[in-house]
């Protein structure tokens, strides 16, 4: 079998023109836990990716699934985190802007949004591994959602992290109604974390 | 050079020499302050046992290194994060070293010493580090220029959220030796709050439904949980931020680290991915004089000083606002 990618909690099989993305088992947790888990997990990612899709949101379209695995779409291009740059920027950041505050919109909140887990193909920004996501309607949920992906921008893209973040705000502005109270509580946000003024 | 290093952020106060050229740590003592059954710390009575216990500790490092006050060409302190109360005993007793003995005085940020004293003490070299303590939770690494924090609590660290349940459960501190020893009798996994988002990790819930478990469930199945619960979702993150960071290394730090089981839990998870697991001696994994005086060493070799009149403690110093000038 042919391993395209191991993630944290997944690896990802190359089987041509699809991938079956299988929770593995993880030794350091108890079973009961692990089971628990991976299932819990696989079946809300499917759930989340078939609503993404069906809001307009670019994710990859899915096959089918079993309790640990799902077979979906294989897409091509690479991660925004290793083809950004200084030209593409403003496009992604666009992108990226419009289609999270699609998410959001619709109560999907990705859980895990860093830009190895957006890929650029076919001049399309896609969303991938909704691994971590969850749907919610709270505000508090959706900014955390956003403060994630501050903080990876900012530790993976620190050169442009003032103008590809301020650019993804700005879009996300303008296409989500409820963006300015989630935009305020993210602010509230980064005041509780440990060691702010 | 021969550095002197204060560490006094929270509940321990310490002081330890390195000797930069050698590369060795000559001494490293410490000494706890530990609270009345039942009663958290207070800061000002930390403090107040910092006050009275520090000079013993300064002779006690003196003698252990054998060097005379003269030897020292730098001394080094924690300046922050951590009590308000705690630091400026341990930086008033810096300042009073320099002044006296007219050497440069460097202020360092405690949660890098962790880091750096590890990278001294074990054949890590550029590892993720795992930073647990009753004070801090942070995943935190060196990468593009600068320490990051990949991942962190979003409320109360791990430790804090052992002491307290400890205290709610009539335990005594620190909770989670306690817990982790009744941990060893539990069986029966009873569900908890499993709150990892992203690399971020939240406590709060858990320790709300564990206290309320207390009422019916017997205690050494809930320490059984909370611990598997929460070390679960730290090595979930860990695992992550290697994944996300592409590192090959793990420095398991902070008091927590003394655990038994979360030592485990990292040990399995590296070897399923091919990476290296390390933790400190355990003198240097919790807080200690020694990890001030080797990043201070550093630090002073890159150029960087802190004139008294800077020398002010930050109580909320974030490790990624730390400038870095010596990598």
């Amino acid at each position: 079998m042919n391993i395209l990618a191991r993630a944290a909690e997944a690896i990802i099989l190359d089987k041509g023109h699809y991938i079956i993305k299988k929770r593995i088992k993880k030794g350091y947790r108890i079973k009961n836990l692990d089971i628990k888990l991976r299932k819990e997990r696989t079946n809300l990612e499917y759930k989340l990716i078939t609503r993404a899709r069906r809001i307009g949101v670019n994710v990859p379209s899915l096959m089918d699934k079993n309790t640990y695995e799902i077979r979906m779409e294989k897409i091509g291009g690479s991660a925004v985190k290793n083809i950004l740059n200084k030209k593409n920027l403003e496009f992604i950041a666009k992108e990226i802007g419009r289609q999270l505050a699609c998410l959001h919109k619709y109560d999907i909140v990705h859980g895990d949004l860093t830009t190895s887990n957006m890929i650029f193909f076919n001049n399309k920004v896609y969303f991938i591994d909704f691994g971590l996501g969850y749907f919610s309607q709270r505000i508090e949920d959706k900014a955390t959602d956003l403060y994630l992906l501050k903080q990876a921008v900012m530790s993976k893209h620190a050169k442009f992290f003032n103008t590809f973040f301020n650019l993804i705000i700005k879009e996300y502005k303008k296409n989500y109604d409820d963006s300015e109270n989630v935009l305020k509580r993210l602010e509230t946000i980064e005041k509780r974390r440990r060691y702010t003024i | 050079m021969i550095v002197l290093g204060i560490e006094s952020t929270a509940h321990t106060f310490g002081i330890g020499i390195f000797d930069s050229e050698k590369n060795k740590i000559l001494s490293n003592v410490k000494h706890m302050f530990k609270p009345p059954l039942g009663i958290g710390m207070l800061p000002r009575e930390a403090s107040e046992h910092h006050y009275k216990i520090c000079d013993k500790i300064l002779k006690e490092a003196l003698n252990e290194a054998r060097i005379k006050p003269q030897d020292i060409d730098l001394i080094s302190f924690a300046q922050g994060p951590g009590l308000g109360a705690c630091l400026r005993i341990g930086a008033s007793v810096a300042r009073f070293l320099s002044l006296e003995l007219k050497k440069p005085l460097v202020g360092v940020n405690h949660c890098i010493a962790h880091l750096e004293v590890a990278k001294i003490t074990t054949p890590a070299k550029d590892p993720i580090m795992l930073y647990v303590s009753g004070g801090n939770t942070q995943i935190i690494a060196f990468d593009e220029g600068k320490y990051r924090v990949f991942g962190e609590t979003q409320d109360i660290p791990v430790g804090n959220l052992f002491d307290v349940f400890a205290r709610n459960a009539g335990l005594p501190m620190p909770g989670g030796p306690v817990i982790e020893k009744l941990a060893l009798k539990g069986r029966k996994y009873l569900s908890l709050p499993y709150a990892v988002k992203g690399m971020d990790v939240s406590f709060s819930g858990i320790l709300t439904s564990a206290t309320k478990m207390l009422q019916k469930e017997k205690l050494n199945d809930i320490c059984f949980s909370l611990q598997e619960t929460a070390f679960s979702m730290l090595v979930e993150v860990s695992e992550r931020a290697m994944a996300h960071c592409n590192k090959k290394e793990l420095v398991l730090a902070g008091g927590v680290a003394a655990n038994k089981r979360l030592r485990e839990m990292c040990k399995i998870m590296c070897k399923e991915r091919g990476a290296k697991f390390f933790v400190p001696e355990f003198q240097y994994c919790c807080d200690n004089g020694a990890m001030i005086a080797v990043l201070g060493a550093i630090e002073y070799d890159a150029g960087v000083e802190t004139k008294i009149k800077e020398s002010k403690i930050k109580t909320k110093w974030r490790t990624n606002e730390v400038e870095v000038k010596w990598v």
